[in-house]
């Protein structure tokens, strides 16, 4: 994706133009989450109605809807949209979050209406189509781009127009999910990467206000009626660990194929990008005639699955034929999203596995609707690699925290086998076949973090007592070799002195003196072991050293920090191949 | 921001509107599909009732009637575990529902999990019902008591019944099947209860008359069974089985010596016919069984009835039994155990020997 040439440069002094004289910018950021929230509730609202009345209108109100509509539907609404996409709303195309992070990271907060207009035509024209992609990532966007505008109408600084498309992004999930900690978790740990007070009360404000107004116009009703569940048996967990495995290799097959499949329709001549989205069409149609399940969100044949109305090896079925759909739906680049299909896709692995579990064990006595939601969420974690999410989707989504074990352990397993088989999550590959260098959130919450205790030494010289004679006090440190001595009062207060300034006033034919009342002493910060090493940098400022401090007892020396220390610390920690892109 | 708050409020109108406008259009479509699946089920097109339904519930999730439609057309189509998966949720959802604790109890009873169908049937009777509550919870204890009975949990059975006929209308189809329950659950005087009680009320009910005439048989009323009896074949001929009750009722009263208003002279008579009758179906069961009854040692119970009848003294006869009521209460006792062996022999006694061992055994839970 390229930059948006129009974008307007924020004004880095701009704060809050149009906002009441009585109120700060934190209170009117928190004031504006609110209202973004309602906008982006009322905007997914109008979106899930043009989906279900575009499904109605193009498929009929059939759950298997007649043949000649099922091929013609998708691959017709695909030529559409790919005039749509290619003239008018270029930026419309794929799923929505790597757009709203392009937002936050490159562009400063900026997503062309244009974008929210065109996301939301062609989105619910794909989805209700029957192209295999989800309304929730194109819902992130839409929140994002409505958010967007309205902080550059009401003239925001730079910094908070950059952290308001997340916030939007919070909302518009958390209404198309009717899910609010999920939608946050999930823009925390996919979009901003890092928990950060200042926009975590923003991010919550929106998506549950929007989730307020989504439910005030379409119930309270969850996505799923999950079945109910308890472990009879410890020894069940295995059979949730072997879910885990097979999610965690279905989730590695989805990301080969969108990863490889992607690029080559992308490098194919300009004008095949006018049929591919049809041609994409055409080939669900073709699977949709056997198997109508793989059309659209497809979140009724999930609550069909949580229901078992499924025999395992149709569920295995759907499962196959939804990641084949749903990489050519996606890869051809209809905008659409991924969430709903990766739960159709767990989910039916899910069932699929539970059936051949209880075929192998018939005394398994938990219902295969528990395989389903488990395995919604292993895919969750496998696939989009965003495993707090998926672990508090499920339980958000069935409202029953005693499955918690077996989704910990299933989406554990299921992470780290796509971790181990895929080094680089799905939205970073996406993002860097769009031409965009995002950063890896996956990256960044492993990022080793630098702490004082790594790049402090032990002092050459003990810490002198501020109540303590001059002398005295040169005395214990005349033979060290430190050329800068710490000094603590009795409060825990840390000042310096160069080891000469404390040899000219040690005279013992001066009056005597105690080390408070030398006029040379500065005082001065200190750090702890555990601060990260960035504190420290800051810290130090024109200081030769920094005393580093016990935590218990504040009065105690356990080191000493150096500039020196410092870079030398950061240049050995730097990784062996350049990381600068 | 007072145009943002304006916008708003602009926005929620457009979209209300927007959103009922798409509410009523999915009722309707619903309303076509749930119409569409109630016909196919009642052409017995279950397959096909289950896929409109569900396309019925796709528009109205919330509608009660069409979650337990469908799970109607998937019972109906043997998708048993289907049907019990979704019952479950819907039950997870309204734990007190009398409707959905019935189906639930109605699965459970048919794949025999006794317990669990008990504690279902139990919630429907005190749950939740949004019409007529009292009539529901009626037919769901009668289904109940019914259960039971199948269960062979007599006292059970019983305290349900006891606690439904207390509380049933007046109406003699339900008196009548209640008492018909009774009868099964081997309480006949209750039974008996409930039987004139419909008659009270219908005169002309020729169930409750054929339940009247049963219940008495069972307590050994022959008299007032052979009445309600006579009624019901008087009414419908065609009616085998009060016909051949009525009959035994007949050869009972006119076999029993121990019937009152006899004299001792025809009580002496009926029992010397009795005690010969016994003797020939002894003998003809020893035949059938190819015994030898003429024997110096019985080594066979058939053999052992045998020489027990050659022991009593005096020898049997009406003279004997008039003068010597002992020796009528010995023969009584060899004839019950002559009908209960050769029944076990040789198949159960039909016509005057299934009297004699009516009346026998009545005589012999008498004496106890």
């Amino acid at each position: 994706m390229n930059g948006p040439a129009s974008a307007p440069a924020a004004n880095p002094q701009a704060t809050s133009g149009r906002r009441p004289l009585w109120m700060g910018e934190e209170q009117l950021f928190l004031l504006l989450a609110v209202i973004i929230g309602i906008f982006a509730g009322l905007a997914v609202v109008c979106f899930r109605i043009a989906i279900d009345w575009g499904r109605l209108w193009l498929l009929g109100s059939a759950l298997a809807p007649s043949p000649l509509r099922v091929l013609l539907a998708p691959s017709l609404a695909g030529l559409v949209i790919a005039v749509l996409v290619i003239h008018l709303f270029p930026r419309a195309r794929g799923s929505g979050v790597n757009q709203t992070k392009g937002a936050l990271y490159i562009f400063d907060g900026y997503v062309p209406f244009s974008t929210v207009i065109g996301k939301f035509i062609t989105a619910g024209l794909a989805i209700g189509s029957g192209q295999s992609l989800g309304p929730e990532d194109p819902a992130l966007q839409i929140g994002a781009g409505l958010a967007s505008l309205i902080g550059r109408r009401l003239r925001l600084s730079r910094e908070k127009l950059r952290l308001i498309a997340p916030v939007g992004a919070a909302a518009g999930l958390a209404a198309a999910f009717n899910a609010p900690i999920t939608a946050v978790l999930f823009v925390i740990e996919e979009v901003i990467g890092r928990w950060s007070a200042g926009i975590l009360g923003a991010v919550v404000l929106s998506a549950v206000s929007s989730v307020v107004v989504e439910r005030w116009f379409l119930g309270s009703e969850p996505l799923f009626r999950v079945p109910a569940y308890n472990l009879a048996s410890p020894a069940e967990l295995l059979a949730y660990a072997a879910l885990g495995v097979v999610g965690g290799i279905a989730g590695v097959v989805f990301q080969k194929l969108i990863g490889g499949i992607r690029p080559r329709l992308k490098a194919l001549p300009r004008w095949t990008q006018y049929l591919q989205p049809a041609l994409a069409g055409l080939i669900i149609g073709v699977i949709g005639l056997r198997l109508p399940q793989v059309m659209g969100a497809g979140y009724e044949y999930i609550d069909q699955a949580l229901h078992s109305q499924y025999t395992w090896q149709i569920l295995g079925l759907l499962a196959g034929a939804k990641i084949l759909s749903t990489t050519f739906s996606f890869s051809s680049g209809t905008p659409g999203g991924l969430f709903a299909p990766t739960l159709f896709i767990g989910a039916m692995i899910g069932g699929a596995v539970g059936g051949v579990e209880h075929l192998l064990l018939p005394h398994l006595g938990t219902s295969i609707g528990v395989y389903v939601l488990v395995g919604m969420g292993t895919l969750f974690a496998g696939f989009l690699r965003a495993p707090l999410t998926s672990v508090f989707m499920i339980l958000e989504v069935s409202g029953d925290y005693s499955i918690i074990l077996p989704v910990i352990i299933a989406n554990t397993l299921a992470y780290l086998i796509s971790r181990g088989f895929q080094r680089t999550p799905i939205f970073d590959v996406l993002s860097e076949q769009d031409g965009m260098h995002l950063p890896s959130m996956e990256e960044e919450r492993e990022a080793v973090i630098l702490r004082v205790e790594d790049a402090m030494r032990a002092s050459g010289a003990p810490a002198l007592r501020a109540e303590q004679a001059v002398v005295e006090a040169w005395s214990t440190v005349m033979d060290c070799q430190e050329a800068f001595l710490f000094v603590v009062d009795k409060s825990g207060r840390w000042s310096g002195l160069l080891k000469e300034s404390l040899k000219l006033v040690a005279n013992p034919d001066r009056p005597p003196l105690t080390l408070a009342e030398i006029p040379s002493l500065h005082p001065m910060p200190c750090v702890h072991p555990d601060h990260p090493l960035d504190i420290a940098l800051r810290q130090i400022d024109d200081y030769p050293c920094l005393p580093v401090v016990h935590r218990a007892n504040i009065r105690q020396l356990v080191g000493v920090i150096t500039l020196d220390g410092i870079v030398q610390t950061y240049r050995n920690s730097a990784p062996p191949e350049d990381m600068s892109e | 921001m007072l145009f943002l708050g304006l916008l708003a409020v602009v926005f929620f109108a457009l979209t209300g509107v927007l959103v009922s406008a798409f509410h009523r259009h999915q009722d309707h479509e619903g309303r076509l599909w749930f119409a569409r699946g109630e016909s196919d089920l009642g052409a017995g097109q279950a397959q096909a009732a289950i896929d409109d339904f569900r396309n019925a519930l796709q528009f109205s999730r919330g509608d009660p009637r069409y979650h337990l439609r469908l799970i109607d057309a998937l019972l109906a189509a043997q998708r048993t575990e289907e049907a019990r998966a979704y019952l479950l949720t819907l039950w997870a959802q309204q734990p007190a529902s009398g409707i959905i604790n019935l189906q639930l109890a109605r699965l459970a009873a048919s794949s025999g999990n006794s317990s669990e169908a008990r504690r279902y049937f139990n919630n429907s009777i005190y749950g939740v019902w949004e019409d007529d509550p009292m009539a529901h919870r009626l037919a769901v204890r009668l289904e109940f008591a019914q259960f039971l009975v199948r269960e062979h949990d007599d006292a059970g059975a019983q305290a349900d019944l006891i606690t439904l006929a207390a509380n049933a209308p007046r109406d003699p189809a339900l008196l009548t099947q209640i008492g018909r329950l009774f009868l099964q659950a081997g309480n006949p005087n209750r039974a008996l209860e409930q039987f004139h009680g419909a008659l009270r009320l219908d005169p002309k009910a020729a169930s409750a008359e054929a339940g009247a005439g049963l219940a008495s048989f069972r307590l050994g009323d022959y008299r007032d069974a052979q009445r309600h009896l006579q009624r019901v074949v008087h009414e419908d001929p065609a009616d085998s089985a009060s016909a051949d009750l009525l009959q035994l009722c007949t050869a009972i009263l006119e076999a029993d010596p121990f019937a009152p208003n006899l004299n001792a002279r025809q009580r002496a008579d009926r029992c010397w016919q009795d005690y010969q009758r016994a003797g020939q179906r002894l003998r003809a069961c020893a035949q059938q069984a190819g015994e030898s009854l003429d024997v110096p040692q019985a080594k066979t119970e058939l053999q052992g009835l045998a020489a027990r009848a050659r022991l009593l003294r005096p020898r049997p006869s009406a003279a004997s039994f008039l003068r010597d009521p002992d020796l009528m209460q010995g023969a009584w006792e060899w004839l019950l155990d002559v009908e209960s062996t050769t029944a076990a022999r040789c198949g159960p006694p039909t016509g005057a020997d299934q009297a004699l061992w009516y009346i026998a055994r009545r005589r012999h839970e008498g004496s106890q």
